[in-house]
């Protein structure tokens, strides 16, 4: 006789292969639908729910389809909501793009030329950045939604909308009406290619091959009698950049170190004359030595241009190459600038905003035959400039180093002082400290994960000069203030700019080009429109992100919780970016950080930890790992890798977690066969001995995965749930169960004993796997008549 | 309630669970046990746990329900009393395991050799069918 009919072997329709690539769309599309949508249902489950989390979205930019980096970092955002959720707790997540700024304007400007740009009002090309914008969003959305990330993606937030744009701007009062927003001549990074003001941020260094040169400067007879000399006598001066040599106004000098005077005549710093002499930049030996503060306000002369060259003591002046004698030009950089502050110097800038010289090289007679200068690009200039050095030029090399370039035209930029706007991060006004300060205080008490997170924003913090904001382009929210003809003011009067924000409310921020200043004054404001004029500049788009908690957590216009929120999530070049420029716009206006929590992820690279590029062949795309082994793989490699460094991704790392995925699968649709005629669970105190110990064991693996999840230590968590099913629950458990399953009567004790354990187990299993693995545990629940 | 979906699944801890059951020493016996018959079927002498029985006087073992002892290890039975039918020998913590040649027959539904011969069902199956 056949024995098998009356065995009770495990039953269940759940599929053993996911065939994920094929399925996936289907149930993700009814998550999204309006009748299921899977946030709503979300939302009211934890309406009553004691605690909250809100995750507040960094925005990414629209532009381009999505890469890799972007779906780790929703990925990781999903998961970690959703732990939060199945952990019980009521979340929120309002997902945002970041609309303003130059790529989408350099691309409306590709696409229509420069000249016919140049000849469209404002608000058109304004419009045509919105439509690039919105066109970018929906398909980015769509990508978004493809990895089956959950949020609402019907009310997304968008840094352009009307609204948005009013709030940005009231966030910038906010600053101005905190006495924070100051406006300088001052030297910033100056991309010529973008004819626009940098961001620290928006910079990056590349390798550029630039002069190196070592200049005579002789000195003035005032300067030769304080050194008891009569004799003539030359300062020598080291610089990479020979256009700047016609703004020169001064000479540094260490106020620490011995300078010498040489027997050929050269004046240079002590600790640098055996080096200079076998450099060959000078030849003779020491036959004065002096400290450098008997020169101190005496003159050079500069030799292109027979200026006047002060000579000045700066704390900035090291002796790790060069001369000891620096080069100084306040319009062209930060030390000049800050030492020229102190001495008084004139702040010559000669240089036009597409980086050529411009007008004022005649005007000041910078350098001879003048009008030949004009409108030629300063980095065409050098080598004219070399040769009128002539006989002062000592020496003249080529040598490769790092140098800032512009991050969106990936030109060499330069510095370049104009008028510009900044937040003020020293300045302690109407008894508040300064914003550093503050900054500094409510970042102790943020949470990072990892901790190493404090440590790179607070010295960022404790480092940054002043944020400049100012951007000379058309695509941005308008630094939408009227200054007093007469006296040069900007005015900030709450009246006046609230009234404005309520017009760009309805207008949106082009009203600012559209609108006549009459009409953009409120009534009765006490100023006569006639003598006001508008500040054209925008914000730099930093300003922009730096405001989201304002117009997304503070607004009503979306349901994304409250502000400050509980985390900002984002890769850990955030860092220097909108954690810093969050914080900065958020405790200038409140004096609160706007977050309580900062999670930060790596980079993904190939499996040799390069990054990835097209030349390379490496690049891994979303859509294809969605369509070859499904996005459950991806989302399993998020939860399984140590997100905190940079994360591997490549064909073969994606198989192995396949193996995995297929390991759990096999797992769960074992427990779901066994326990498939279970109609009620048994109390865990009337179980069996054997079933009393896995519960035992897995209480304490699942104790110690929620305790990891909890911490968002996703990759230690799985690593403990993997090696459970594998050695406990398949190695052992399962099988020793498996006779008195399959043997013993269908409602034998034993039998419903085993059952309800592994009921138990697959149940607890499930609820922690389904913040990563939400679609598989959705289809289980299908398949799962008890759970 | 049944749940229509994930998102109705909540995460709660399992409760506090009494187990006096000591899990290292189970599984060392267990491993000891696995590489001797692991030997035994490398050298085709068995093809199947349950054709042995397990020998012991550990009061681990004795603690233990004889099904849930006998599950432990896949054997057909542990017993106390030494039998003939020697084919290994382990310990554990000073208490010492023997494994035996099972005497009785397979049960021709379970496998289990505890039928007194092998067209006869074994007392568990036979109450499963038919009690």
């Amino acid at each position: 006789m056949d024995y098998k009919e009356t065995l009770l072997l495990p039953q269940t329709d759940f599929p053993m292969r996911g065939n994920l690539p094929q399925n996936e769309p289907a149930r993700y599309a009814k998550w999204f639908s309006k009748e299921k949508s899977a946030y709503a249902r979300m939302i009211q489950n934890r309406e009553n729910a004691p605690q909250s989390f809100i995750l507040h979205d960094g925005p990414p930019y629209a532009n381009g389809h999505i890469h890799i980096g972007h779906a780790l970092n929703k990925i990781l955002k999903d998961v970690i909501i959703k732990t939060h959720y199945f952990f019980g707790e009521k979340v929120r997540y309002v997902p945002g793009w970041d609309c303003h700024g130059l790529p989408i304007e350099q691309q409306v400007e590709k696409n229509l030329g420069k000249e016919k740009k140049d000849a469209l009002p404002k608000s058109k090309i304004r419009e045509l950045c919105r439509e690039h914008a919105r066109k970018f969003i929906d398909i980015q959305r769509e990508e978004f939604k493809s990895l089956g990330v959950i949020g609402d993606w019907d009310n997304p937030y968008m840094t352009m909308k009307f609204k948005f744009e009013a709030d940005i701007y009231r966030a910038l009062c906010g600053v101005a009406d905190k006495g924070l927003l100051i406006e300088r001549s001052k030297p910033v990074y100056w991309s010529w290619a973008a004819r626009s003001a940098l961001a620290e941020a928006e910079v990056e260094y590349e390798d550029k091959e630039d002069y190196s040169i070592f200049v005579a400067f002789a000195l003035g007879d005032e300067a030769k009698a304080k050194l008891e000399i009569s004799s003539d006598a030359s300062v020598i001066i080291w610089t990479t950049t020979p256009w700047t040599l016609p703004a020169n106004v001064g000479i540094s000098f260490s106020p620490d170190e011995n300078y010498v005077l040489t027997s050929d005549g050269y004046i240079v710093a002590e600790p640098l004359h055996v080096k200079l002499l076998e450099q060959g930049v000078i030849a003779g030996e020491v036959v004065k030595t002096f400290k450098a503060s008997v020169l101190e306000n005496s003159f050079a002369i500069n030799p292109l241009n027979g200026r006047k060259s002060q000579l000045i003591l700066g704390s900035h002046v090291t002796m790790d190459g060069g001369s000891g004698c620096v080069h100084t030009a306040p319009g062209h950089g930060d030390d000049d600038y800050k030492v020229g502050l102190r001495y008084g110097l004139e702040v010559v800038m000669p240089v036009d905003e597409r980086g050529c010289y411009d007008e004022t090289i005649t005007r000041l007679g910078l350098l001879p035959n003048p009008e030949s200068f004009v409108g030629e690009h300063i980095f065409k200039c050098n080598e004219r400039i070399l040769e009128l050095l002539g006989k002062n030029l000592l020496k003249c090399s080529k040598f490769t180093h790092s140098y800032p370039f512009c991050w969106r035209t990936h030109q060499p930029i330069i510095y370049r002082a104009t008028k510009q706007w900044f937040v003020a991060m020293d300045e302690a006004v109407d008894g508040r400290e300064s914003l550093r300060k503050m900054a500094m205080e409510e970042l102790g008490k943020v949470r990072f994960y990892p901790k190493s997170g404090i440590n790179r924003l607070g010295s960022m913090i404790e480092n940054r000069p002043d944020w400049c904001i100012s951007r000379q382009r058309d695509w941005g929210v308008p630094i939408a203030f009227f200054r007093d003809k007469t006296t040069g003011k900007p005015i900030f009067d709450t009246k006046v700019v609230e009234h404005i924000a309520t017009i760009f409310e309805e207008k949106g921020a082009d009203a600012w080009w559209d609108l006549e200043i009459a009409e953009l004054l409120v009534e009765n404001s006490g100023y006569n429109a006639e003598n006001l004029e508008k500040v054209m500049d925008i914000l730099d788009v930093w300003f922009d992100s730096g405001s989201t908690w304002k117009a997304v957590l503070e607004s009503s216009e979306y349901d994304s919780g409250s502000y400050p929120a509980t985390m900002y999530l984002e890769g850990s070049d955030q860092h220097r970016g909108w954690f810093q420029s969050s914080l900065l716009v958020s405790t200038a206006n409140n004096g609160i950080a706007p977050y309580s929590k900062i999670l930060t992820h790596g980079f993904t690279v190939d499996e040799k930890g390069e990054k990835m590029s097209k030349s390379k062949g490496n690049v891994v795309a979303p859509s294809d790992v969605a369509k070859q082994y499904g996005v459950e793989i991806l989302r399993l490699w998020v939860g399984t890798s140590e997100y905190t460094t940079d994360l591997k991704i490549s064909d073969n790392i994606l198989k192995q977690i396949s193996e995995q995925y297929r390991k759990i699968r096999n797992t769960f649709r074992f427990l779901l066969a066994n326990v498939n005629d279970l109609e009620t669970v048994m109390p865990i105190s009337q179980m069996g001995a054997l079933d009393q110990w896995i519960l035992a064991h897995a209480k304490g693996v699942f104790d110690e995965v929620e305790g990891y999840f909890r911490e968002y230590e996703f990759s230690k968590g799985f690593a403990l749930l993997n090696h459970f099913i594998a050695v406990e629950l398949s190695g052992i458990y399962l099988d020793i169960s498996k006779d008195r399953l399959y043997c013993n009567a269908k409602h034998d004790p034993l039998r419903l004993s085993a059952q309800s354990a592994m009921a138990l187990i697959a149940e607890k299993l499930m609820a922690l796997m389904a913040p990563t693995l939400t679609y598989t545990i959705d289809e289980m629940m299908e398949y799962a008549l008890l759970f | 309630m049944k749940k229509e979906s994930v998102f109705d699944v909540v995460y709660s801890a399992l409760p506090m669970i009494e187990s006096n059951f000591d899990e290292a020493y189970m599984v060392e016996a267990r491993e000891k046990f696995f590489e001797i018959v692991d030997n035994l079927k490398k050298e085709k002498v068995i093809k199947s746990t349950l054709e042995l029985v397990l020998q012991t006087k550990s009061p681990k073992i004795s603690a233990l329900e004889k099904v849930d002892a006998e599950d432990w290890f896949t054997v057909s039975k542990v017993i106390e009393h030494d039998e003939a039918g020697e084919m290994g020998v382990f310990e554990v913590a000073g208490d010492s395991f023997k494994i035996l040649k099972a005497s009785k027959c397979k049960c021709p539904r379970c496998w289990k050799y505890r039928s007194k011969s092998e067209e006869e069902l074994c007392h568990r199956c036979n109450e499963a069918l038919h009690g």
